[in-house]
């Protein structure tokens, strides 16, 4: 028998959690609180013109984001089927936090510390929201990283099967 | 209120010109950038573990020798 590993499980997880961290920043901060777009510490959307140039630049985000989040599922239904993969909660919740929380990291040290294209909420405060913005996602990184390290005890690997009682049978 | 059905109007010539103007790959890059890293530690979170299971598996026989 193989040794289980949670490699397949962990991957679509992060993949899959920061595709759906994008998609909520994107539709809280982008377009429902409109505090920023993209690139709107460089073009500043007070026109159409410039609203409509940042449309274009929150678009390519989210193209990319549901990317993110099809390569996920994709790898998820594939570690469905691997008989070595360990079916665990906490594992996958775990690395769900962690790829939402290290994109918010990532996201916010390059674009908003590095080359500052946006600010969480521009104005006075800025600095203190971008902090916010990193802190938060360090917080569910972190809460994810110690979900995952008490998952290593769901240590029982998946075993898919189409016909349950069958088990010569199994999915592909 | 003066609006007609414009798919194609000027707003949207000037946001195309201006697209061209200030760089789109570079802004495209940008945009893009905290996926790759995303995508490259997912690579590397998928190969991790089983690498190490497998050192493991590997490293038992010497030990029980």
């Amino acid at each position: 028998m193989r040794s289980p590993h949670r490699g397949p499980l962990l991957a679509p997880g992060l993949l899959l959690g920061a595709g759906l961290g994008g998609f909520l920043d994107g539709i809280v901060f982008h377009q429902i609180l409109q505090w920023h777009n993209m690139l709107s510490n460089r073009v500043v959307p007070n026109d159409l013109v410039s609203m409509k140039y940042n449309m274009l630049y929150d678009g390519l985000f989210h193209a990319l984001t549901w990317i993110v989040t099809v390569a996920g599922l994709s790898l998820l239904w594939r570690a469905g089927s691997k008989p070595d993969v360990p079916w665990s909660q906490r594992t996958f919740v775990g690395a769900l936090a962690v790829g939402w929380g290290l994109f918010n990291l990532v996201e916010g040290v390059i674009n908003h510390h590095i080359l500052e294209i946006h600010h969480v909420h521009p104005g006075a405060d800025q600095r203190a929201w971008d902090l916010g913005f990193l802190a938060f996602g360090a917080v569910v990184a972190g809460a994810g990283l110690t979900l995952i390290r008490h998952g290593r005890e769901d240590g029982s690997p998946h075993r898919p099967s189409a016909h349950p009682g069958d088990p010569t049978r199994t999915t592909r | 209120m003066g609006l007609s059905i414009c798919p194609d109007c000027s707003t949207a010539r000037s946001v195309r010109e201006m697209i061209v103007a200030e760089g789109f790959w570079e802004n495209a890059l940008v945009t893009s950038l905290p996926f790759v890293v995303l995508v490259v530690t997912s690579v590397l979170a998928y190969r991790g573990p089983s690498l190490r299971v497998r050192g493991e598996m590997e490293r038992k026989p010497e030990a029980n020798s």
